[in-house]
């Protein structure tokens, strides 16, 4: 760039725009306004008075809330989700130190919250950096298996070997994933946009996968690195892979 | 649906938006007459398939309206729709993934100012047009915005989420990059 914005001749840049309006700019230069008829927008009218008209019932009520007030719907739902394993037994999170279980809930509701407000982010507000997304995709992918292998646990069982430890990994599989899956589906129902692609779809099924991971690290009193990973942090993939999937055969 | 109430022509966009809010369907009617030819001609800019065009407007105002509690009344709400349609056309493209083409097939502006042979005036509306959709997007989307849509520097950043200063900048290299094919209209 040889000349900075300030040092620009507006004179000659004004007269110069208003060349490339006049030639490929605003149709309405000059020429009389077009109807509504003759634009087609008759039909679009109807089909956007159609499209209003099916706004109805509570989905769409939640869904003309401000942003922040469908945040909270979503993250009391996913805590609601996770306070109900607490009520059952957790010797096992004593036995770790509470100060361990903390340490997971607070850094996964914080992911959690990341990522649904990234999720529900309104429209009018100037696109974000793609980069966050991708990074709290990261984040909340890595986070459960971090934990895993980085905080050793003394507190819990072991898992069991051989074809058990796979039984034992199915089982809190299918528990995380259930218990994330109505987080999912709310977080991907309170975003109004239809248009999102596999990189969004991702983060909400990480979203729910966080929900799961943290109910199953409430219930489950089997702390070993292996069990944690395979059937705990896996849900995170499970749902992530299984709502990018969604997406993507949306767009096609 | 025409607005037919004078008073609803004389309000302003912001005006429309509270009413609409307060659940005055024609203030509606009113937005829509304002704001969708101008929302149809300007997916049409880029986008040839008239279906995709109709559906993009179509979602803008839908977000409208569900978005229409967000909306602050205290602010404009011209660049507030536009930085909803600019998001949702952006979707549009990383969705498709292809570049935005010039509109080779539309007719250049029935104006005569400037050109009377309409050969000459379509040759030049047509190299514009195509050294415009030459451009990164992110000049292009300023270029047209500021001096298409007249919408001031500000209001620009506000909808793309930029400084003034990078508007500026982004303004600028895309009109140094069509300077030479202004300087070739205007022989």
């Amino acid at each position: 760039m040889t000349s900075s914005p300030e040092s620009l001749n507006f004179a000659s840049l004004e007269e110069d725009m208003a060349v490339v309006r006049q030639f490929a700019g605003s149709e309405d230069d000059g020429a009389a306004p077009l109807s509504l008829q003759q634009l087609g927008l008759e039909k679009l009218r109807g089909d956007i008075d159609a499209a209003i008209a099916r706004e109805q019932g509570l989905l769409a009520r939640l869904r003309s809330r401000p942003a922040t007030q469908r945040l909270a719907v979503v993250v009391v739902a996913a805590a609601t989700t996770a306070a109900a394993m607490a009520m059952g037994p957790i010797d096992h999170l004593r036995g770790d130190g509470l100060w361990r279980a903390g340490l997971v809930m607070v850094m996964v509701a914080v992911l959690t919250v990341l990522a649904c407000w990234r999720l529900l982010r309104p429209l009018h507000l100037p696109p974000a950096n793609r980069w966050v997304s991708y990074g709290l995709l990261a984040a909340g992918v890595l986070l459960p298996f971090f934990m895993a292998l980085a905080l050793s646990h003394d507190g819990g069982k072991a898992a069991a070997a051989g074809a058990g430890f796979f039984k034992q990994c199915g089982v809190c599989l299918a528990f995380g994933v259930a218990l994330g899956l109505p987080v999912l589906g709310l977080a991907l129902l309170l975003r109004r946009a239809k248009v999102d692609g596999a990189a969004i779809g991702a983060l909400a099924g990480v979203a729910a996968g966080l929900t799961g991971y943290l109910t199953l690290h409430i219930h489950c009193s089997i702390s070993d690195p292996a069990h944690v990973i395979g059937g705990h942090a896996s849900v995170l993939l499970v749902l992530g892979g299984a709502a990018a999937l969604w997406r993507l055969r949306e767009h096609r | 649906m025409r607005c037919m109430l004078p008073r609803f022509r004389m309000m302003s966009d912001e005006e429309l938006m509270a009413a609409y809010v307060a659940g005055d369907q024609r203030a509606f009617a009113q937005l829509f007459e304002r704001y969708g030819p101008m929302l149809v001609r300007l997916m049409t800019r880029h986008i040839r398939n008239q279906a995709d065009v109709h559906e993009l407007v179509q979602q803008t105002f839908l977000q409208l309206h569900r978005a229409r509690h967000d909306f602050d009344p205290k602010r404009r709400l011209r660049p507030w729709l536009m930085t909803i349609a600019f998001n949702l056309k952006r979707e549009y493209y990383r969705r498709r993934m292809r570049k935005p083409e010039a509109p080779l097939e539309h007719e250049p502006p029935a104006s005569n100012r400037g050109f009377d042979h309409p050969v000459e005036r379509k040759k030049a509306a047509l190299r514009l047009r195509t050294a415009l959709g030459n451009l990164p997007a992110g000049q292009r989307e300023v270029i047209e915005m500021h001096w298409f849509k007249e919408l001031s520097f500000p209001e620009v950043a506000q909808i793309l989420g930029l400084s003034v200063s990078a508007v500026k900048v982004r303004a600028h290299r895309g009109y140094q990059k069509l300077r030479a094919e202004i300087e070739a209209v205007t022989k």
